[in-house]
């Protein structure tokens, strides 16, 4: 071309600056990739229009800075952009102000003209999803969800793993609060967020982290229920010497003691726990506590209390003493140790929640054939969750709504149930319409045994002398998880009385994070960094409006199968199920 | 035909967005309401506002970009609502098949109707696919 | 006082394009404004380079379908000064011919927008069924409305005889007194353009040249650039002067362009009539090689077409400047200041086109 004019980087800004005084026009920039190196050539008009152009050019190594012309030539603004972005040469100081009249912001990001919208979002154009808000773990449930969809399960846990230690029993009896917000749960067909966390765990290794240097300090974490393991995980994982002080023979907490087996199978169970104590954690099982200073004596610098909601509440009926007369928790555990009573063929199960129904179908399962349970209430005031109450129902537990017992009555081998049918009446303090029995409508139940399953509350040794606040909760600060004894925390049950297990996860988290400040430490959790991009092609996200909209059906075992034993009823998703329904989700995480 | 179908199908209010087009459909679909062609005659009006329209007007390939912006038009339209799409690149990417920044069709982002071919599509059938969409607003009335 | 943030398109019942301008007001007065372009990106540049040198005319003519004709001129001039031929002189009357008939087509058409972001919709009708007559002329000659796919690398791929030339003739005349009657003199003298269009958006010279305007954006600030004057095609022959307006308002703008239009149907015409025989398309043997620069004056200023060829049926860079994309730093210069209610009408008064702009 005529007039080329060849420049190197020193010559470079003089000589635009040359041409800005021969007051030559700025045409455009074009760029050449020539494989090793770019090309600029700057194209520019002399004053008088019909004379041919000028171009200037440059030569820039790739990865190498070049730069601007903005502050000389602002019309070349647009046109560096679009190099810049085109070619990925860092073109540096383009001020999109035009000296500072035109344009508000330097550098900012919308100006970034003809950007070719980027393929991998980045984390920072990510929003929270209603999923996500709501997981008490806070698990970054839409990046999960989605690698799943894109068939890269060990990347879904590993996303998981940076919220939560135990994704095998999670992704089993999570009651799974992230899916009712979930904004396809207006069609009443939520993401199976917690089968999906199941098939990651199932289907997939996770590398752990080696813990860190040790400190030097220790805690003891009295009780190894999901609240202690998690904060001996990340204890251990700080670099903290952790003992776990256990009473029962097994170490678990409910989820050894009252989860049934057939909804937590012992071996995953067992797994997780094993990983704690290779993390370096030392459990002791048959070890009860009664006292904290006993503790502090032996050199334990921190407590953890973590015993759970154990003590059954008592119905205060007459005859409620009666051998034949189960509390559900005590009746939970010695089947889970092997040890269940003969219940004879007839049970009645009196209460509605979640423990009652693991308590029916348990039931069913130590050769009971005919399992009532007795609600006062009606079956949408019920609070155990529909899945389990549907679950129930199939396995053949009746269910019997709207009605109160009001003594129990031993007569020779059988006992008599003596109940009041009720109906529901203006709301109480919890908002739940209040039961009224209606007189007159007493009826008499034979049955061999009764389990009562109307909750439980914490039951902490009066020695630990901390303060406690209703239904005898350990009272906590509700940022720090501290007691009021210095030194000592809580979480779990303890301070919330009968919850879940990533209620306890959760502000076990919070725990150890203040343990570790009161110890020294940053309070930093140590999540491992993940390299995952968050959209990784075009398709999987055109896919979304190219697949039909049936949330997965979990397969299970049939009837009979069920029945026979504990074997774990839900049978975990094949890959093609996982894949699929990981693919529904709407990624809200990445609309704007 | 109940009085909402009715002026529905008997006065249609357009939306037209244009993704990726070269405009030239885009001036022929303005074209078609100017004298010559005159749609207002069908009762057929052009809107500003996805809230008001029944019929959406589309061309150009979707792309990185505007797909979004797309959607969020369609999301407004208030039911029953159709999409037309004007041209061949906005009915399969056409022209622009190799172009980097191109995701195709328009239904790949929302669901189509009615394809009007043409590159660019003549103000004739452009016409002649809007009443041929209009068709489909009457049977969601009956 | 407090600033409102206002998001002005991508959707805007007045542009048939999706445009987003970001704008900071201060009551009703624009402080700041942030192009937020790359709704209509195809990646027409990157796409050209995987096409081989002849499909790309197909594809560069739809860069944009108003000035159609004149990118895949644009393109056949680059390419044939690549590969040594030269489009015989018939040809490059023709493709006089088609420029000048975008040219007028697309006035129409931004006379016709303006008039309708004034709510002036009689004029808007005006305006283009004035243009009917020109796509008409169009579809006569070159078989399409808008896109005439007529340019080739080598010459024109369709030809006009004699009686065709006849009847173009007779419309175009019924089109200049369609102007001289009714249009121009409304855009010329009428008192609501007038008070819509003087004193707003304003772009004095020194700044136009800075920003780097060009086509009647920079002729209505008193910059006298035509590329027409480098004499491309069969310009060379016809005597091209600069439509030029000192005013650097809309309303210079406007005028700029209601005159160029003036001038463009004659310029047909003359066309027509000084028309040479012979071939209209000559072999290409070789393949492009080198590279080469190519500026043809649009209907919204000048575009700058840089092409790199290697010897191979593949051209190696490909790299479009269009005119409205020079033209939005001056556009950015305008609206600060401006009322809000005016913004629709500075914008168009550059006469964007986002498909060229974006590409
Ligand atoms: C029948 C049943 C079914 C349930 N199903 C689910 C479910 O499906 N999903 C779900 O999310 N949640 C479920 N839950 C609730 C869940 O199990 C509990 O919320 C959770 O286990 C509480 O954890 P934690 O660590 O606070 O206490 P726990 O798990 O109760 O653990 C406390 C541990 O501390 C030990 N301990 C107590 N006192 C002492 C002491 N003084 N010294 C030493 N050790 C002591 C106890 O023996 C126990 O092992 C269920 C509960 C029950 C009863
Ligand atoms: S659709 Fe996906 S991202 Fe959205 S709430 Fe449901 S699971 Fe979360
Ligand atoms: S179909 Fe053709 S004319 Fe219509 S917008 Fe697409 S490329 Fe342009």
């Amino acid at each position: 071309m005529e007039h080329e004019v060849f420049v190197t980087k020193d010559e470079f800004i003089p000589a635009i600056q040359g041409m800005l005084t021969e007051r030559a026009r700025l045409g455009t920039i074009s760029c050449l990739d020539l494989v090793d190196e770019f090309e600029l050539i700057y194209h520019f008009e002399p004053q008088e229009a019909p004379e041919p152009l000028t171009h200037l050019r440059a030569r820039v190594a790739k990865g190498d800075t070049w730069p601007s012309i903005t502050s000389i030539y602002p019309s070349a603004s647009l046109a560096e952009l679009e190099i810049r972005d085109h070619f990925d040469i860092e073109i540096t100081g383009i001020t999109l102000d035009f000296r500072g009249r035109f344009l508000r912001s330097k550098e900012s990001p919308e100006a970034a003209l003809l950007k070719p919208t980027p393929y991998e979002l980045t984390a920072a154009t990510r929003h929270p999803a209603r999923c996500g808000e709501a997981c008490p773990a806070g698990i970054d449930i839409p990046r999960y969800v989605r690698l799943i969809g894109e068939d890269r399960p060990a990347d879904a846990l590993a996303v998981i793993k940076q919220s939560l230690p135990f994704p095998g029993i999670l992704g089993r009896v999570c009651f799974a609060p992230c899916e009712a917000p979930c904004r396809q749960a207006k069609q009443e067909e939520p993401i199976a967020v917690r089968m999906l966390k199941r098939f990651a765990y199932d289907n997939t290794t996770y590398e752990e982290e080696v813990a860190a240097e040790p400190t030097g300090k220790r805690v003891a974490i009295i009780g190894s229920g999901p609240a202690g393991l998690t904060a001996a995980y990340y204890l251990v994982k700080m670099g903290h010497e952790v003992a776990i002080l256990e009473a029962l023979p097994e170490a678990g907490g409910m989820m050894r003691v009252g989860i049934p087996a057939y909804r937590l199978p012992r071996k995953v169970l067992d797994e997780e726990i094993d990983l704690v104590k290779q993390l370096g954690a030392k459990i002791q099982t048959s070890t009860e506590v009664s006292s904290l200073e006993t503790l502090f004596e032996n050199g334990y610098h921190a407590i953890l209390v973590a015993t759970g909601a154990h003590r059954g509440m008592k119905m205060g009926l007459e005859g409620e003493d009666h051998h034949r007369v189960l509390e559900c928790i005590d009746f939970l555990r010695s089947v889970s140790f092997g040890k269940g009573p003969q219940l004879g063929n007839r049970v009645a199960v009196i209460g509605g929640g979640n423990a009652a129904i693991d308590a029916a179908r348990t039931a069913l399962r130590t050769g009971a054939a005919d399992v009532t349970m007795l609600y006062r209430r009606t079956r949408a005031e019920m609070p155990a969750s529909a899945s389990e109450i549907e679950e129930a129902i199939t396995e053949g537990v009746n269910i019997d709504f709207l009605v109160a017992p009001r003594r129990i009555m031993i007569e020779n081998d059988t006992v008599i149930l003596e109940s009041v049918r009720m109906k529901l009446g203006a709301p109480d303090a919890s908002g739940r319409p209040r039961p009224e029995p209606i007189e007159g409508s007493e009826f008499q139940l034979e049955v061999d045994a009764i389990i009562a399953a109307i909750g439980q509350s914490p039951d902490v040794p009066q020695d630990f002398a901390l303060e406690t606040g209703s239904k005898n909760t350990v009272i906590v600060d509700a940022e720090t998880m501290a007691t009021s004894r210095e030194g000592v925390f809580a979480a779990g049950d303890v301070i919330t009385g009968p919850a879940s297990v990533v209620e306890a996860v959760r502000s076990a988290k919070q725990a150890t994070i203040s343990i570790d400040r009161y110890l020294g430490g940053e309070g930093v959790l140590p999540v491992p960094e993940l390299d995952i991009k968050d959209l990784t092609s075009r398709q999987t996200f055109i896919e979304r409006w190219a697949r039909d909209n049936q949330r997965v059906v979990m397969p299970t075992l049939t009837i009979d199968d069920r029945l026979r034993g504990f074997d774990e009823v839900e049978l975990g998703l094949t890959e093609e199920m996982a894949v699929a329904e990981g693919k529904r989700c709407w990624r809200c995480d990445l609309e704007e | 035909m109940d009085i909402l179908t009715r002026s529905r199908t008997k006065s249609p209010w357009l939306l037209h967005y244009s993704c990726g087009s070269c405009n030239g459909c885009d001036i022929e679909i303005l074209a078609a309401l100017t004298p010559l062609y005159d749609v207002e005659r069908f009762g057929i009006v052009n809107m500003g506002n996805p809230k008001h329209a029944d019929v959406l007007l589309v061309t150009g390939p979707a792309n990185w970009r505007n797909y979004r912006v797309l959607r969020n038009i369609y999301d407004q339209m208030p039911e029953p609502k159709l999409v037309v799409v004007v041209g061949v690149c906005g009915s399969t990417g056409g022209v622009f098949d190799k172009c980097p920044n191109t995701l195709g069709g328009i239904d790949t982002v929302i669901p189509v109707d009615v394809y009007i071919p043409g590159c660019a599509a003549r103000p004739e059938a452009i016409i002649d696919g809007v009443v041929l969409a209009l068709g489909k607003l009457e049977a969601y009335g009956t | 006082m407090a600033r409102t943030a206002i998001p002005f398109g991508p959707q805007h019942p007045v542009f048939p394009e999706p445009v987003h301008l970001k704008l900071e007001l201060e009551d009703e007065t624009v402080v700041g404004v942030t192009p937020v372009i790359g709704y209509m990106h195809r990646g027409i540049e990157k796409a050209a380079e995987l096409k081989t040198f002849r499909q790309n005319v197909f594809l560069i003519e739809r860069i944009c379908g108003i000035c159609s004709f004149m990118h895949s001129l644009a393109y056949c001039q680059g390419v044939e000064a690549l590969t040594d031929v030269e489009a015989p002189p018939r040809a490059r009357f023709l493709r006089v011919f088609w420029s000048e008939l975008s040219r007028s087509h697309s006035h129409l058409l931004t006379l016709g927008l303006l008039a309708d972001a004034m709510g002036f919709e009689s004029l808007f009708m005006q305006c283009w069924r004035a243009r009917e007559i020109v796509l008409d002329i169009s579809e006569m000659t070159a078989g399409h409305r808008i896109i005439q796919s007529t340019c080739s690398v080598g010459g024109v791929r369709r030809d006009i005889n004699s009686e065709m030339a006849k009847e173009v003739d007779a419309r175009l005349r019924a089109l200049q007194e369609m102007l001289d009657r009714s249009i121009s003199p409304v855009f010329l003298h009428d008192y609501t353009i007038n008070r819509r269009t003087e004193g707003k958006g304003i772009v004095p010279k020194e700044q136009a040249e800075l920003l780097g305007a060009v086509g009647p954006t920079a002729r209505g600030s008193g910059v006298t650039v035509d590329i027409r004057q480098t004499g491309y095609a069969a310009y060379s022959d016809l005597s091209i002067d600069p439509v030029v307006e000192t005013a650097g308002d809309s309303y210079a703008r406007t005028k700029v362009r209601v005159r160029e239009l003036s001038r463009s149907v004659e310029l047909v015409r003359e066309v027509l009539a000084m028309m040479p025989a012979g071939e209209i398309l000559v072999a290409v043997s070789n393949y492009p090689e080198g590279e080469t620069v190519s500026r043809v004056e649009q209907p919204r200023g000048e575009e700058i077409m840089y092409l790199k060829g290697n010897s191979t049926n593949y051209l190696e860079r490909v790299r479009v400047r269009t005119p409205t994309f020079a033209n939005i730093p001056a556009l950015l210069g305008m609206l600060p200041g401006c009322e809000l209610a005016d913004v629709p009408i500075i914008t168009l008064s550059i006469d964007p086109c986002i498909g060229c702009t974006e590409r």
